[in-house]
């Protein structure tokens, strides 16, 4: 009998001392550092990420034009005025704050 | 703040002033005049006394403006343009130095650091496809020449400031369609939102083009002629220049009335509008005696898609954009 409550009390110790190391190494990492319930999805998701970069992003070079050759100070002005000036009567801030309006509205 | 429609025929600058708004109108054309020896280049110089005309390195004299055109047909040739179909090309040297000196001359420097300036730019044309046609790089250029005035420039659609300036009765919904010279730009616009932007590469220029073939006379020459005015599309004239003129500009409106009732049949980004439409017209090819009144003609004989309540010149054709873009300016 005694034997028997022996083993039970040494089988429940070893029990517990199984799910106190199951819980303990849950939370600590070797290093000491906590471990986050996330910091699987971090890693893999950071791999994943490059993954799908290689799979969506789709790397391309500007091949646009650059503007180049545009001074203009090698050129020597003949002339005292250029261009027609006119002037008319006009009032746009009606149009302004209408428009205004508007965008801010959508 | 400043406006600025940067044409293929006309830079029009508009700035707000106390009482109102300040035009200034440049025509955007060159012509070269290259002298062979020292003693030829101080006689041409002398010669061009009282004119708009630059100097170059080489020697060279660039007339700029009217008084480009009027050398030009005085030695039977054709003034260039620094722009060709609403764009400058990167393989115009000449061109676009023009350009980039014309533009400094007429904005000037920023009145204060980073004043902010709105210039108007062709939507991509939908009847053609070609590698100079580059409206990413004719940005680029005008927004580097800009900046270096000190100005914090943005760009615009042609057709979406034409909207700004002409649409606000009709709670800014309509189309608006700008003639320039070199290319015919529309925009359809509801309730200040721009809904469908695109452009046709055939305008003022394509007509001055196929009338000088007919006729035999240089570009410049029908040019002058066809803006001196005197005839009304599809009626007969007696100056040949004008009867090509003429034939040519109704053609002209019966592809651009084509080409508008083609590309917004079935157009999925278009709005199911609840009234009929206004559709206003700009744009100096558009000043033509009958302009109106064909277009309309032929926008019903061509199946436009769309109820039209009225079609009607913008109240100033040759400064509505350029109204536009300095709304535009203030409301950025």
């Amino acid at each position: 009998m005694s034997s028997n409550k022996e083993n039970l009390i040494l089988l429940l110790l070893f029990v517990l001392t199984y799910l106190a190391g199951y819980i303990i190494g849950r939370m600590y990492s070797g290093d000491g550092v906590k471990i986050s319930s996330n910091k699987l999805d971090s890693f893999f998701s950071k791999g994943n990420k490059v993954n799908n970069t290689k799979e969506e992003t789709k790397i391309s070079i500007d091949s646009s034009t650059v503007v180049i050759d545009l001074k203009t100070d090698d050129m020597e002005k003949k002339y005292d005025t250029m261009g027609d000036v006119s002037h008319v009567s006009d009032n746009i801030s009606d149009s302004v704050n209408r428009l205004k309006n508007m965008k801010e509205g959508t | 703040m400043i406006g600025i429609d940067v044409g293929t025929s006309y830079i029009v600058l508009s700035r707000e002033t106390e009482n109102g708004i300040e035009y200034t109108d440049f025509r955007d054309a060159f012509y070269i005049i290259k002298p062979t020896t020292p003693v030829a280049s101080k006689m041409i110089e002398k010669g061009l006394a009282g004119k708009v005309f630059i100097k170059d390195k080489d020697g060279s004299f660039i007339l700029l403006g009217k008084d480009a055109i009027e050398k030009a047909i005085e030695r039977n040739d054709t003034a260039k343009r620094p722009m060709y179909r609403g764009v400058v090309s990167a393989k115009e040297k000449d061109g676009k130095k023009v350009l980039a000196f014309i533009l400094k001359e007429v904005a000037g420097k920023a009145s204060e650091k980073k004043e902010k300036l709105v210039f108007c730019v062709p939507a991509q044309p939908i009847d053609q496809e070609d590698d100079d046609f580059d409206i990413g790089y004719h940005e680029d250029v005008i927004k580097t020449v800009l900046a270096e005035c000190g100005y914090d420039a943005r760009s615009i659609n042609e057709a979406e400031a034409l909207c700004y300036s002409e649409l606000e009765q009709m709670n800014y919904t309509g189309i608006a369609i700008s003639c320039g010279a070199g290319m015919t730009n529309i925009c359809v616009m509801l309730n200040g939102e721009p809904t469908v932007m695109f452009s046709t590469t055939k305008s003022g220029d394509w007509v001055d083009r196929m009338s000088s073939v007919a006729t035999g006379e240089t570009d410049s020459v029908v040019q002058v002629e066809k803006e001196g005015g005197d005839f009304e599309i599809g009626m007969p004239n007696t100056n040949p220049v004008l009867s090509a003129v003429s034939s040519y500009y109704e053609r002209l409106i019966d592809y651009t009335t084509k080409q508008l009732s083609s590309a917004l049949s079935n157009h999925k980004s278009l709005p199911k509008f609840k009234e009929p439409l206004t559709i206003i017209v700009a744009g100096g090819t558009s000043l033509a005696k009958g302009y109106i009144k064909i277009f309309n003609k032929k926008l019903l004989e061509n199946n436009f898609p769309l109820e039209i309540k009225e079609v009607k010149h913008a109240s100033d054709p040759l400064h509505s954009v350029a109204r536009g873009c300095l709304i535009a300016a203030k409301i950025l």
